[in-house]
């Protein structure tokens, strides 16, 4: 028995390590950079949490920085008496309902609106994301014509009429099925989605944009090409 | 014994991580099977709401084309643009090239605009022509050529020779390798030559062919060559110095509002300007100076603006929105005359709130639309056109006449009243030859200005 005990622990040594292998493999969560708060997490944004829930008279245990099944009870009750989603997750609406900003989100994304009405900062969002995604290496105008691309597409009878629409269109952008989509844009792609939507298009109404150095269905050329910004060709 | 044992252990352990591995690799596999059944069902059901809603359309456009009561036709005609729209919608999430679906959205968003405009007009009193009624016949023959195509479809995805997630790999595919698929996605192509017999659509609505074909008409003057526009790109800068620039060759700008491109690199960021090619006329500007800190104040910028405007000839602008985000002002104007606002004739400006230097301005809605109007006496007074808006408006604070585009880019004759209801601050644009209000606007102000809905 004594001598072959090594092995065991060898063997379970090798175990362990393919499991931490395996579990390294999966998907890095996008979120964990963010003070998304869960059940399990731990730290002073919790604490502020629990401060902040307690004052409001949700919490009554503890103010110790770990988000356990009392945190877990009292942000399901938070979250149903300010009709958010109910699923124990603090996340962009929690933290706004609680007077907090998501750190996830950019200091100048617009806050939901507080009054009845639509601040569009949806539409803002998107784009920069696209810009960033798509035109992230070009320069400032360019960024401006892929966002004004989009609009003039929600514009067409021939594309989808919503920005949502037009940027998850399946196969319409490279980056949005690749997931540079969903990576945070600079302050450079926010002004240059403001500009789009406050009605500047360098493109003026082009419909389509690519690059001619990368692989493109030959169809495209068959566009009219308006002009070149960067490396991007605009075609109608 | 003792010797063969030892390589027992080493070979379990092996095995165990085979088993593992296999374990790991069977895992995956399930979980993609399962999230690719999970995509072809949502495209299957796309698929077949798309089919569904293209029967219903041209079954409603039958019956309004025998249906002899306007009420009854407005119904119908209604519920075409609701079916148009949502079949184009699920068209759109289907896994399809651009090319391929570019024929049939159009189509769709067509008929739907068409049908939405007839039964506006029916509800004006006016009664469909036969022009109108046989554009609507004929409509109705391509939805259902187009629904006879899809049931092909239909029966090769039921067969098997059609899966939307194989598509969506394969496109994909071609586009890296650089070439045509040799086979269609499905077989739409025959769609595509038969709606290219569809005739051009000219109606009053945001999607007729008319829109695309519109020609600028604010263009006044004599062509200019790219030497005379390269010598004028100058005169448009703001807030640079005159010594240190340079101006590319410029490029030709082959849109809406034919005109050259110039890049000019200044001290103060790089600049792309465009001017028109009939009469120079600056089109757009853009500065990709960053602004770091906000010195001025709102009212300061405007000002700034609308000078700035004056230099360079685009007079009687006035300032009708603004808003600040970023230390930049996004300022927009509309040509005023003899206190009538136009606002089909925009030009948007933005100023650096840091030292008002004028960052980007945007002049081709103005280009496109302005001309000189011939205004008619309105036929309502201004009182009148309070006493109608005062109905459901609690307090009314402005009223003014102004001109607004439709979604047609059709312009009305209007008044403009301004007034809150209940907190919230709305815009009634009220026709000043009939009476009918054309417009409403929800106004919300915030910190950072104002938004017009």
């Amino acid at each position: 028995m004594k001598r072959r005990s090594p092995y065991y622990i060898l063997s379970g040594i090798v175990l362990l390590l393919l499991i931490l292998a395996l579990a390294v493999r999966e998907p890095v969560e996008t979120t964990a950079a963010q003070p998304t708060l869960y059940w399990g997490s731990r730290g002073r944004s919790v604490s502020l949490l629990q401060r902040k829930l307690a004052s409001w008279g949700y919490y009554d245990g503890r103010v110790d920085g770990i988000y356990g099944s009392d945190t877990y009870r009292a942000v399901v009750e938070f979250q149903r008496k300010n009709r958010l989603r109910v699923d124990g997750i603090v996340g962009r609406e929690t933290w706004a309902a609680l007077g907090y900003q998501w750190a996830g989100s950019r200091q100048n994304v617009v806050r939901a609106a507080t009054t009845a009405g639509s601040t569009r900062s949806n539409d803002v969002e998107m784009l920069a994301r696209l810009v960033h995604a798509e035109a992230r290496a070009e320069p400032y105008e360019g960024q401006v014509a892929v966002a004004a691309v989009v609009l003039n597409r929600v514009n067409s009878p021939s594309f989808p009429n919503s920005i949502s629409g037009v940027i998850y269109q399946p196969l319409a952008f490279e980056s949005v099925a690749n997931g540079q989509f969903n990576l945070p844009p600079t302050e450079e792609n926010y002004r240059a989605a403001r500009s789009a939507i406050n009605g500047w298009d360098p493109t003026h109404g082009a419909l389509y944009f690519w690059n001619p150095s990368k692989p493109v269905s030959r169809w495209i050329w068959s566009r009219r090409i308006v002009r070149r910004i960067g490396n991007h060709v605009f075609g109608i | 014994m003792k010797i063969n044992r030892s390589w027992i252990i080493p070979l379990v352990l092996a095995l165990v991580l085979v088993g593992i591995t296999a374990y790991w690799g069977y895992d995956q596999y399930r979980e993609k099977e399962q999230l690719q059944i999970y995509m072809g069902n949502t495209f299957q059901r796309s698929f077949y709401e798309l089919v569904e809603r293209i029967e219903e359309m041209q079954v409603l456009i039958g019956k309004s084309l025998v249906s002899t009561s306007p009420r009854q036709n407005i119904l119908l005609l209604t519920d075409v643009w609701s079916h148009a729209n949502t079949a184009q919608a699920e068209l759109n999430r289907l896994p399809l090239a651009a090319q391929t679906v570019y024929d049939v959205s159009k189509f769709l968003s067509q008929t739907g605009d068409f049908a939405h405009t007839m039964a506006k007009q029916n509800a004006d009193g006016k009664v469909l022509t036969a022009e109108e009624r046989q554009t609507l016949s004929e409509l109705r023959q391509h939805a259902i050529r187009i629904t006879e195509l899809l049931h092909e479809v239909e029966n090769e995805v039921l067969a098997g020779r059609v899966n939307w997630v194989e598509m969506v790999k394969s496109t994909r595919r071609a586009l890296r390798e650089e070439q045509e698929r040799d086979k269609p996605d499905i077989n739409l192509d025959d769609l595509s030559d038969d709606l290219s017999k569809v005739p051009t659509l000219i109606y009053d609505g945001p999607f007729s062919d008319h829109i695309n074909e519109r020609k600028p008409e604010g263009l006044r003057g004599e062509e200019v060559s790219r030497e005379t526009a390269r010598e004028k790109v100058r005169d448009f800068l703001d807030g640079v110095d005159g010594a240190n620039i340079s101006v590319s060759e410029g490029t030709t700008v082959n849109g809406r509002i034919p005109g050259y491109n110039f890049q000019v690199e200044t001290g103060n960021g790089v600049y792309s300007v465009d001017i028109s090619k009939k009469g120079g006329f600056l089109v757009t500007l853009i500065n990709n100076r960053k602004v770091q800190s906000g010195r001025i104040s709102r009212d300061q910028a405007v000002k700034k603006a609308q000078e700035y405007l004056e230099r360079i000839d685009y007079t009687d602008m006035e300032p009708t929105f603004s808003e600040i985000k970023d230390n930049i002002a996004y300022i927009s104007f509309a040509y005023q005359k003899d206190d009538i606002i136009f606002y089909p004739d925009i030009i948007n400006v933005q100023i650096a709130m840091d030292n008002g230097q004028v960052l980007a301005v945007e002049a081709q809605n103005y280009l496109m639309s302005h001309k000189e109007r011939e205004i008619k006496e309105a036929e309502i007074t201004e009182e009148e056109a309070r006493e109608l808006a005062s109905a459901t408006l609690d307090e009314i604070e402005n009223v003014r006449l102004a001109v607004i585009p439709t979604s047609s880019l059709r312009e009305v004759f209007t008044y403009e009243v301004r007034g809150k209801a209940g907190d919230e601050l709305y815009i009634i644009y009220i026709n000043a030859e009939t009476g009918n209000e054309e417009q409403i606007l929800k106004v919300i102000l915030s910190e950072t200005g104002t938004l017009a809905l």
